[in-house]
């Protein structure tokens, strides 16, 4: 077999530079591992800078282009004693489809980095590492919060990817414990489907890996769900096989179906949830 | 404070000036009578206080009878009246300064003079007897500088001796098994009896119970600690007396609920000497004191001592109440807590948690007479606080720190005036005991700051309100202020003002108001995320070292 010529093989890689980005964005579970691997990484820094008291570092993340790092690294800072009126600007930038870092981001970041210059705290001894699980949890708080106000369904949906690579990025005793977490934010119906004892709260390794297969299967039927504060699938959509979104272009939800409709029992109390 | 053997001493005064006065009007063979008398009682005098009352006779008598025979010559000199007092068995010492010390003080000198007049050519052993006998009737009146001349002269003071017949035995539970028994005798010395400050409120008196000298029935009695007092034979004479070194740390009652030794006292008389008594000691504030007691017959003395040690309850709490589906983080959410109760129990606090299985009995041991007398510094995990334990433990008034998470937002007061319809107040959810899933009650600000600002120990080290919109609703929240507010509620405000406000609109209370009572104070304007990565950990234990968990 003769040798392919250095010119192609140049060419397929270079094709495969500019078009991996684009093979990975087609592939949510890829690009969620990706990600989760990404924020996991910036979340464990950020989170022994300041438990450590090293301010100035984490000022850097602020600017990190994704918006889940930048809030983290606000609600870090917060905890370590950023005052209340700095960062809220901010905050708005930092969320989902949020509008990025423009000019008026740019002017809370320089107010926060006064801030950080002129506050007089001495480091906290170190170092203070986080595990991969506590990581995975603190960013998991966070989609948790945005999951339960409620998102657009694509946004939703890119939520659950990122708890979902996060799960499958752990080791098997943290992936029972990150797999309670996925289930609050995928609700009963998974486990339903998976015929997973109800009144077992800790999942098995395996169990939790066919959670996440689930979720890969399912996520384009899954629509947002209000008063479960968490995602559904679409049962319809799922039948007829096009994604949710596509299938109820066609076929709008009745009254009292879909997102307006009961949430099977796990209704926290109260219109909208209780909070 | 005017002690026993003074006291004696001015009976013994008053009994001997009736004779005197009576003999006014008599001719010199009374006052050679009287003299007889008062030489017979110097003899019989058996402590320095009886011994100078006699003197102190001696020397009215000898006024008088120069007074009424004024061939006598003129009013005799410290010199003469030595010279005097010679032939009734007083030394020339005691008599000079019997003389000086009618200013009632004895100044150096005084003790120069006395010391020219009894030692020419050097003191002698028999003129230091003298002197030793003056610094022992007169030490009381001795300044500073005299007291320090005599002992220059004779060295230091030995203390009176013990007397074998003299038998003192004051016990308490040293050992703190328990019990005042003999086994405490051994230990005494060198352990306290441990005391917890009495902080409680038996009989609703509408404050600490250490605050007030009432013992309020048996559950007040049951905070103190039990001391118990043996003495010999009791003859006429004894007095008996407590001592508590430092004062300011407890206070010691009788059996009969009287007070013996006040908080701001440091000795107390024993009114009603008994060969065996008890009494009660309470702890007022923390600190260690030694309690003496100390009997006295005449010149003979005995003591015995015992030590308490006075802790103050101290409870830092962990509580967390509804999370509903959230359930889900609270293992890790504690667990993230580790730091901050790892460095607690470095600092020698006991750790209640009630555990998966959501078992209270586990925490309401921690508050048990037994366990606190034992454990008196306290952390609470509660995994599933109600609005009735997180109130109960509040109001204890114990509390130096505590994290609260659950869910939270804000919403006006339930059942508020209408002119407060407009201001949204923090609250935070509670859960029924046992299932944290479950909501329970709201508990607002009020509820919290009404209880905090009564803690004994201000300021709290921390309070970390874990809960959405405890400082606020954030931007997060601000664009759905009426989202979670009671349904009653919002009736009233769409029946009064015919439409819900916007955010910018209304007032707002937050948790931020216990700010004055906190030391480190954490709340979340907008979203409190659960995982606890909000919170940071190191300034939660900074807030501990920083007072060293007092």
């Amino acid at each position: 077999m003769s040798p392919l010529p250095a010119r192609r093989v140049a060419l397929f890689f270079s094709l495969l530079a500019v078009l991996s980005p684009v093979l990975s964005a087609d592939d949510p579970c890829e690009a969620a591992a990706a990600r989760a691997g990404r924020v996991l990484s910036a979340v464990k820094r950020i989170y022994q800078e300041t438990e450590e008291l090293r301010v100035e570092e984490t000022l850097a993340s602020l600017r990190d282009e994704d918006w889940l790092v930048r809030r983290y690294a606000i609600v870090r800072l917060r905890a370590t004693g950023l005052p209340a009126d700095l960062g809220d600007a901010l905050l708005g930038h930092a969320v989902p489809g949020g509008p990025g870092i423009d000019e008026e981001a740019e002017r809370e970041i320089e107010r926060i980095e006064a801030w950080a210059k002129e506050r007089d705290e001495e480091p906290a001894p170190g170092p203070v590492p986080t595990t991969d699980l506590d990581a995975a949890i603190g960013v998991s708080g966070i989609a948790r919060e945005f999951l339960s106000r409620g998102l657009p369904g694509e946004e939703a949906r890119l939520m659950v990817d990122l708890t979902v690579a996060l799960v499958e990025r752990m080791g098997e005793e943290d992936r029972r414990l990150a797999g309670q977490i996925l289930e609050t934010s995928l609700g009963r119906q998974a486990r339903g489907e998976l015929d997973v004892p109800p009144e077992r709260k800790i999942l098995e390794a395996a169990e939790v890996a066919l959670l996440c297969d689930w979720w890969w299967k399912n996520r384009s039927y899954a629509y947002h769900h209000p008063r479960a504060r968490g995602l559904r699938v679409d049962l319809a959509a799922r039948e007829a096989g096009q994604p949710t979104d596509d299938y109820r272009r066609e076929h709008p939800w009745g009254a009292g179906e879909g997102p307006d409709g009961p949430a099977d029992g796990e209704d926290s109390g109260a219109a909208g949830g209780i909070r | 404070m005017r002690t026993i053997p003074g006291v004696l001493a001015l009976c013994l005064v008053s009994f001997l000036a009736l004779p005197v006065l009576a003999q006014e009007g008599e001719d010199p063979a009374d006052f050679q009578e009287r003299r007889r008398e008062l030489r017979e009682a110097y003899a019989r005098a058996r402590t320095p206080e009886e011994k100078r009352a006699v003197v102190e006779e001696i020397k009215k008598l000898r006024l008088l009878e120069v007074s009424r025979d004024p061939s006598l010559g003129s009013r005799p000199s410290a010199e003469d009246f030595a010279r005097w007092t010679a032939p009734l068995g007083l030394s020339t010492a005691l008599g000079m300064g019997t003389w000086l010390a009618k200013d009632k003080k004895l100044t150096v000198r005084d003790i120069d003079k006395i010391v020219r007049m009894v030692s020419e050519g050097g003191v002698s052993d028999k003129e230091k007897a003298d002197l030793a006998e003056l610094r022992s009737v007169y030490r009381d009146l001795l300044s500073k500088n005299a007291a320090k001349k005599l002992d220059e002269i004779l060295g230091p003071e030995a203390p009176p001796p013990a007397d074998p017949e003299l038998k003192v035995d004051l016990a308490t539970d040293s050992n703190n098994d328990g019990q005042v028994d003999a086994a405490d005798d051994a230990v005494e010395e060198s352990q306290a009896k441990r005391l917890i400050v009495n902080d409680d409120d038996d009989g609703n008196r509408a404050g600490p119970d250490h605050k007030d000298e009432v013992i309020d029935g048996a559950g007040d009695r049951g905070d103190m600690g039990l001391m118990r007092l043996s003495l010999g034979r009791i003859e006429e004479g004894t007095a008996v007396s407590l001592a508590v070194a430092p004062a300011g740390i407890v206070r010691v009652f009788s059996s009969d609920g009287k007070v013996v030794v006040g908080l701001g006292a440091s000795t107390g008389p024993v009114a009603a000497v008994a060969e065996a008594s008890e009494f009660l000691v309470e702890g007022c504030a923390e600190g260690e004191v030694t309690i003496t007691a100390t009997v006295t017959r005449g010149a003979r003395k005995a003591s015995d001592a015992v030590k308490v040690r006075v802790e103050a309850e101290k409870v830092y709490l962990f509580l967390f109440g509804y999370q509903g589906e959230e359930e889900t983080y609270l293992a890790s959410d504690i667990a993230k807590l580790g730091s901050v109760v790892d460095a607690l129990k470095k600092a020698g606090y006991t750790v209640y948690d009630e555990g998966t299985s959501f078992n209270q009995g586990t925490i309401d041991a921690a508050f048990t007479e037994e366990n606190r007398k034992k454990h008196p510094k306290i952390v609470i995990i509660d995994r599933s606080t109600s609005r009735s334990d997180f109130l109960r433990y509040l109001d204890r008034g114990t509390v130096r720190g505590f994290f609260w998470g659950s869910h939270g937002y804000m919403e006006p007061f339930i059942g508020c005036p209408d002119s407060e319809l407009l201001t949204l107040e923090s609250r935070i959810w509670s859960c029924p005991q046992g299932s944290p899933a479950s909501n329970d009650e709201r508990n607002f600000v009020r509820d919290v700051k009404s209880r905090v600002a009564k803690q004994s120990q201000l300021p709290l080290d921390f309070a970390i309100m874990h809960s959405c919109a405890t400082g606020g609703l954030g931007t997060d929240y601000w664009g759905e202020p009426w989202h979670y507010t009671h349904p009653d509620t919002k009736a009233r405000v769409q029946a009064k003002f015919g439409r819900f406000p916007p955010a910018e609109e209304l007032k707002y209370t937050t948790f931020n108001d216990l700010k004055p009572y906190v030391g480190y104070l954490i709340t979340y304007n907008g979203s409190a995320y659960f995982g606890l990565h909000d919170v940071n950990r190191s300034l939660v234990v900074r807030s501990i070292s920083e007072t060293g968990a007092r």
